[in-house]
């Protein structure tokens, strides 16, 4: 829980920052390697101080098991003192090799937002208990629980509430300063219908579900995002995919003439509520200041005839597309192909997401007008996601695709023509792939600034997805009880989930209703006096990085390597029970059960034979 | 003992003097022609998401539109019709396979017997609302027709029990003895002799599973396993549902559906129970009036 | 008098015994159904639900690997049907019905026990308390045959019973809930209220309890009526009752008789409903939320979480055996005529 235990670094993404949190700073030694300086002031609740090793030991568990913060980043670090280490993309052990990748936003990214657990309660329970006591471990019992946060569990209720209470001499108040909340609830509610009546009472302070109508609470004290629609901030941008192994739309001016017949304000409003914008034409999330900087608008007035980037609703320019490609009228009204097949496609959604049912209707109906035959399915939603994910049976289909985060617009391009979204697509783009790979090398920001330019030509060449919205994040406050809540006109920081790490930042700028709302100090950019680290001057030092020599290792680190350095094998692991067995042993186990099985059954049947064929009584 | 004769003489007698049969034949017969005529005197697409949203009854929409701008009375018609086919599938499937089984059952006896004994029992054990919930949920090709024979399963076992007792008992009556010295063949005998007899069992129970038929799919349809993109009575009520139309007070959206479930159920239930007379004679002596 | 009678017969035991292969033999083929079905399908939870992650907050690609390695660990995703199969049999044995993936990380039999006293609360009182009413009411109807009164309550009855229960609780949200605002919309408890021996407690849970508890009450009293009457009008109609009739035995002590016969298969019927008792009333606890085990199982159907799912229905399939197995015994030691 990022509430409890919080990570090294806290990315914002209203305002494209990290914020050091248990971390104070880094710096970038060379192009693989970060170094990682842990606040002096950072202790666990029980008074120890929070140190490398507790990073180490937290990745090294997690790799034991599998699962959890930064699985196998332990292997690339390299403990430089008590509060301090470095985190290379090559293994510590072999040192860098000719192939090793230089350091690159995601995985900076990886550690830099790792969270980081108590390594002398942990690793107390995997001595005693082995992988499985640190797997089953609860961390429910509140006078043993230590944290780092300003808030630790002070009881653990059955009924999906969880209480929190502050902790008054927290290490971080001088800092950060102490959260005028003294009890956080944390509870777990299912049900939209009941949220939204606690909500509206001001029984519940801090919500981020769905909610259908929220101007309507306003009323009650209640707030969101913003006052005006959209009211919710943009997450990812919601596409429109293409199975391109179906030839129709393997043609980019299929996909192109789709886009003008798609309704986007229909969509919007009838799907979601007003509840977002179209998005723009390539995906980039450009409600956000930092992002927009990345749009070409000459770009766009050349392909689509405005500089607000967004493909306009024209079902007779789609038409125009389509005719002017060869495809033809059939004899039924719909389009065939040039060579006088008929075209039929398949849309789909999955069931129950209602948004999205209605939204895949409206545009159905509307290509359906324009003369593409279309017709939609539901699948469950496991089923869809198979389907989709293998290029069967749906020709045209949503997904999220990724948004505004640390790696935005890049992580967009990426997941759209390259990566996962892809492969789902069956959509290849050299060129683009190429692009994609230079960019985080880049340093010089007219540089970036022309690669992306190219890039989003690609893509209005080629219309791989169709970006259609932008995902919202749900969030809504009452200010029955608190004020001082993020929103568009006190943007200190994002709206997030209340459990993660990010939503401690909220917490802290909280004041009892009545008190005046200030932004915390801290609550600025570095250069404004404040801890925020913005995200562009990360990549910058990056691209600057990757193009130096590395610094040969050793000149830098101290010679004698400290007693518990990560290169030995930790001292613990000695005593080690041997670690749980892969799954693809246990099937041994049961040859004996199958026997066992089999012997029963022909037992039962042997019994029910011999019933069957008794002499049979003549009364029925 | 000129059998049809007094069919039609307690058919008459229901009709005139049975009120209650009266009034539900009548619901019955103006839902069945509301469902058959309504989306042909009513074209509107129920499909269809261009009207304005949320609009209360008024003269272009008389039930309505709902949150996406469906037209909710082209909804209804759509869905009174969808439902009663989905009962008349299960009805006739469930018929079908009970009297089936029951009657090979009931008639050849032995292993036979045996088989379909221990089916019967054991689907008769198992809870089958829960279980027919889950595994409809399960079914990733949620058709009409596929889920009215998954209903069908949990339905004809009961009856399946019914005709293997009514027939055994027809065993033994004098006339089928007759049949079987004289030496008719079995399915001659089973047609002309026996079918006649159960035949009021057979319609009684279709009208009851035209209604549990109707029940079933509209409870699966509300909680979202019913078939999929249909239109029903049942996922009327569904998207009443999820478009959180009792919290806006959307009553157009989610009344009408609800009666015409309840009236078409009981209805089906009263014809069913009120035809029990009309061809089992020692009902008949009690007074018809009073079932 | 009966049971000793019932101890040493040799032919009883040996029925019992059968009896008991057959429900086991059952169970275990309707359990290996639900388990094999869904593991047909192709499917990929996994994107289902980082997609629906996904568009809430944003997710890092780290989280979708970490996401793929916890299913395979815990769900046993991507193993041969048969060792997942086994490692079942030999789980569920063992008491661990595995670990919910929506109410993550909470291991589904404490989810079940946790929802087991909300139903029990909801549907016990509403079982114990329409089947009396209606009983008596349906005896009442019954032996009023003929009158007026019989045929009007017979009537409401008759259509009251057939009203879908997730309607009724609609039409009761809507009217009491949001128009007059008199009860909450749902839940059982308001938030901060723990369960205590608190009036504040007591007060808050009733208060959400009440348009449940009325639905269920409604509609099942309805029902029982009219099979209690019906009960008593064909018993009324037997050789018995004929002939003490004709001896001109008074109708009050006719009808005790009557009464006491009729009342068997009601009871059965009773013994049945209880037994149903843990499948939870899953309509009326979804549109009310109210965490019982209906509520549980329609949000695991919800969000596909198949070993809530498959867990739920190991133990509800099991428990509904268990009591309709005890019902059947109660039913031959008490009723000489069902006795074979």
């Amino acid at each position: 829980m990022g509430f409890l235990y919080p990570t090294l670094f806290i990315y914002d993404s209203a305002n494209n920052v990290l914020l050091p949190f248990i971390a104070q700073k880094f710096e970038i030694i060379d192009k693989y390697t970060v170094r990682i300086y842990i606040r002096p002031e950072a202790k666990w609740s029980d008074g120890k101080p929070i140190t490398a090793k507790d990073v180490y030991y937290t990745s090294w568990l997690s790799t034991q098991l599998a699962s959890g913060p930064c699985v196998d980043c332990y292997k690339h670090i390299k403990i430089v003192s008590d509060k301090v280490f470095d985190y290379s993309t090559y293994l510590v052990d072999e040192g860098p090799k000719p192939d090793t990748p230089s350091l690159s936003l995601s995985s900076l990214l990886g550690i830099l937002l790792a969270e980081v657990y108590p390594s002398h309660v942990l690793m107390g329970i995997y001595n005693s208990s082995g992988a499985d006591g640190v797997k089953n471990w609860r961390n429910d019992d509140p006078a043993k629980m230590v944290v780092s946060g300003p808030y630790k569990l002070q009881s653990f209720d059955p009924y999906n509430s969880l209480v929190f209470e502050r902790i008054d001499n927290w290490w971080g108040k001088d800092i950060f300063g102490l959260p005028k909340p003294k009890y956080f609830v944390f509870l777990g509610c299912k049900d939209n219908t009941v949220a939204l009546g606690r909500l509206q009472n001001g029984e519940i302070d801090w919500w981020t579900g769905f909610i259908a109508g929220v101007n309507e609470l306003f009323k009650y004290g209640i707030g969101t995002w913003s006052s005006q629609p959209p009211y919710f901030r943009a997450g990812v941008p919601i596409i429109l995919g293409f199975n391109m192994r179906n030839p129709v739309l393997a043609d980019p001016n299929v996909r192109k003439a789709i886009a003008y017949a798609i309704p986007y304000n229909d969509v919007i409003a009838k799907g979601y509520y007003n509840y977002s914008v179209q998005s723009t034409a390539c995906g980039i999330v450009d409600v956000y200041k930092s992002y927009a900087s990345y749009l070409d608008t000459n770009l766009c007035v050349k392909y689509f005839g405005n500089s607000n980037c967004r493909v306009p609703y024209d079902p007779q320019k789609a038409k125009q597309i389509l005719l002017d490609a060869g495809y033809k009228i059939g004899s039924d009204g719909y389009f065939v192909t040039p060579d006088g097949k008929p075209i039929q496609l398949v849309a789909s959604v999955p069931q129950g997401w209602t948004d999205w049912m209605a939204i895949i209707e409206i545009i159905a109906n509307s290509l359906n007008k324009i003369g593409l035959k279309t017709s939609v399915v539901y699948y469950d939603a496991g089923v869809y996601f198979d389907k989709i994910s293998k290029g069967q049976d749906i020709d045209l289909w949503m997904a999220g695709a990724e948004g505004p985060g640390p790696e935005h617009p890049l992580n967009t391009f990426r997941s759209i023509m390259v990566t996962w979204l892809a492969s789902w697509m069956n959509y290849s783009n050299p060129q683009a792939a190429q692009l994609i790979n230079v960019i985080p090398t880049l340093s010089d920001p007219t540089a970036i600034k022309q690669a992306y330019s190219k890039l989003e030509e690609l893509y209005y060449k080629d219309m791989p997805a169709v970006p259609l919205f932008y995902g919202a994040i749900w969030y809504a406050y009452s200010t029955k009880y608190w004020v001082g809540w993020p929103n568009a006109s006190n943007a200190f920081w994002g709206e997030t989930w209340a459990g993660a790490s990010s939503g401690l930042p909220v917490i802290l700028a909280l004041v009892p209703k009545g008190a005046t709302p200030s932004v915390p100090a801290w609550a600025k950019p570095v250069s404004q006096g404040g801890l925020y680290i913005p995200l562009p001057d990360v990549q910058i030092a990056l691209g600057k990085a990757t193009t130096q020599q590395p610094q040969s290792q050793p000149s830098t680190q101290p010679q004698q390597p400290p007693p518990q350095n990560a290169t030995q094998a930790p001292a613990p692991t000695t005593q080690q029970p041997t670690p749980q067995q892969p799954p693809a042993a246990q099937p041994t186990d049961y040859t004996m059960l199958i026997v066992a099985l089999a012997v029963v059954i022909i037992l039962v049947a042997i019994i029910a034979l011999l019933y069957l064929k008794r002499p049979k009584k003549t009364s029925s | 003992m000129s059998g049809r004769n007094v069919y039609m003489e307690t058919i008459t007698y229901l009709f005139k003097r049975n009120k209650r049969f009266l009034i539900a034949f009548t619901v019955f017969t103006a839902i069945l022609l509301t469902g058959l005529l309504g989306p042909i005197l009513y074209p509107v697409d129920p499909y269809y998401m261009g009207f304005p949203i949320q609009l209360p009854p008024c003269w272009s929409h008389p039930l309505g539109t709902d949150r996406f701008g469906r037209d909710i009375l082209a909804q209804l018609l759509y869905g009174i019709r969808t439902s009663l086919y989905i009962g008349f599938l299960v009805a006739v499937v469930s018929t079908f396979l009970g009297t089936l089984l029951g009657s090979l059952a009931g008639y050849f006896g032995g292993w036979l017997d045996s088989i379909v004994d221990g089916l019967t029992n054991m689907l008769l054990t198992i809870p089958s609302g829960f279980v027919l919930i889950i595994v409809t949920a399960y079914i990733p090709n949620r058709t009409v027709e596929i889920l009215a024979v998954i209903m069908s399963i949990f339905l004809w076992p009961g009856y399946a029990r019914g005709i293997r007792g009514q027939i055994k008992s027809l065993l033994n009556s004098d006339f089928i003895i007759l049949s079987r010295v004289s030496a008719l063949s079995s399915w001659r005998i089973l047609l002309e002799d026996i079918l006649p007899n159960i035949m009021v069992f057979i319609v009684v129970n279709f009208a009851s599973f035209l209604g549990s038929g109707i029940w079933m799919e509209t409870a699966l349809s509300f909680i979202g396993v019913g078939a999929l993109r249909t239109i029903s009575l049942g996922s009327l009520l569904y998207w009443a549902g999820t478009l959180d139309a009792i919290r806006r007070g959307l009553y157009w959206m989610f009344i009408p559906p609800g009666i015409i479930i309840t009236a078409t159920v009981t209805s089906l239930q009263v014809l069913a129970t009120s035809l029990e007379p009309v061809f089992n004679p020692r009902l008949r002596e009690v007074g018809i009036a009073e079932v | 008098m009966f049971f000793s009678s019932l101890a040493l017969s040799r032919k009883f035991l040996i029925s019992l015994l059968k009896r008991i292969t057959w429900l086991i033999l059952t169970y275990w083929i309707t359990i290996s159904i639900i388990f094999i079905l869904p593991r047909l399908i192709p499917q990929n939870p996994a994107w289902n639900y980082l997609q629906s992650l996904y568009q809430q907050y944003m997710l890092y690609p780290e989280t979708l690997k970490a996401y793929e390695i916890r299913l395979l660990r815990e769900y046993g995703v991507g193993m041969p049907l048969w060792w997942q199969y086994m490692d079942f049999l030999v789980r569920t044995f063992s008491g661990d019905l595995g670990t919910s993936i929506s109410f993550y990380p909470a291991k589904v039999v404490e989810i079940f026990m946790r929802a087991i006293p909300w139903t029990l609360a909801l549907l016990v009182p509403s079982i114990l308390l329409s089947w009396t009413v209606g009983t008596l009411l349906g005896a009442y109807i019954g032996y009023k045959r003929g009158k007026r009164i019989e045929k009007i309550f017979m009537s409401f009855s008759f259509i009251i019973s057939n009203i879908p229960s997730y309607w009724l609780a609609l039409l009761m949200i809507f009217t009491f809930s949001f128009t007059l605002k008199l009860f909450p919309s749902g839940g059982a408890l308001s938030p901060g209220i723990t369960p205590s021996l608190s009036w504040a407690f007591i007060s808050d849970f009733l208060w959400h309890y009440t348009l449940p508890f009325v639905t269920l009450f409604i509609i099942w009293t309805a029902g029982w009526t009219g099979n209690m009457r019906a009960l008593v009008s064909s018993e009324l109609e037997s050789e018995y009752v004929n002939y003490l009739r004709s001896m001109g035995v008074k109708d009050s002590i006719i009808f005790r008789y009557v009464m006491r016969y009729a009342m068997i298969p009601q009871l059965v019927g009773l013994g049945v409903a209880m037994g149903g008792v843990v499948v939870g009333n899953l309509f009326v606890e979804t549109v009310f939320s109210y965490p019982g085990i209906g509520y549980f199982v329609s949000a695991a159907l919800g969000s596909l979480d198949y070993p809530l799912i498959q867990g739920f229905f190991v133990l509800i399939v099991g428990f509904v055996f268990l009591s309709n197995f005890i019902v059947d015994l109660l039913r031959l030691a008490l009723d000489p005529r069902a006795r074979v």
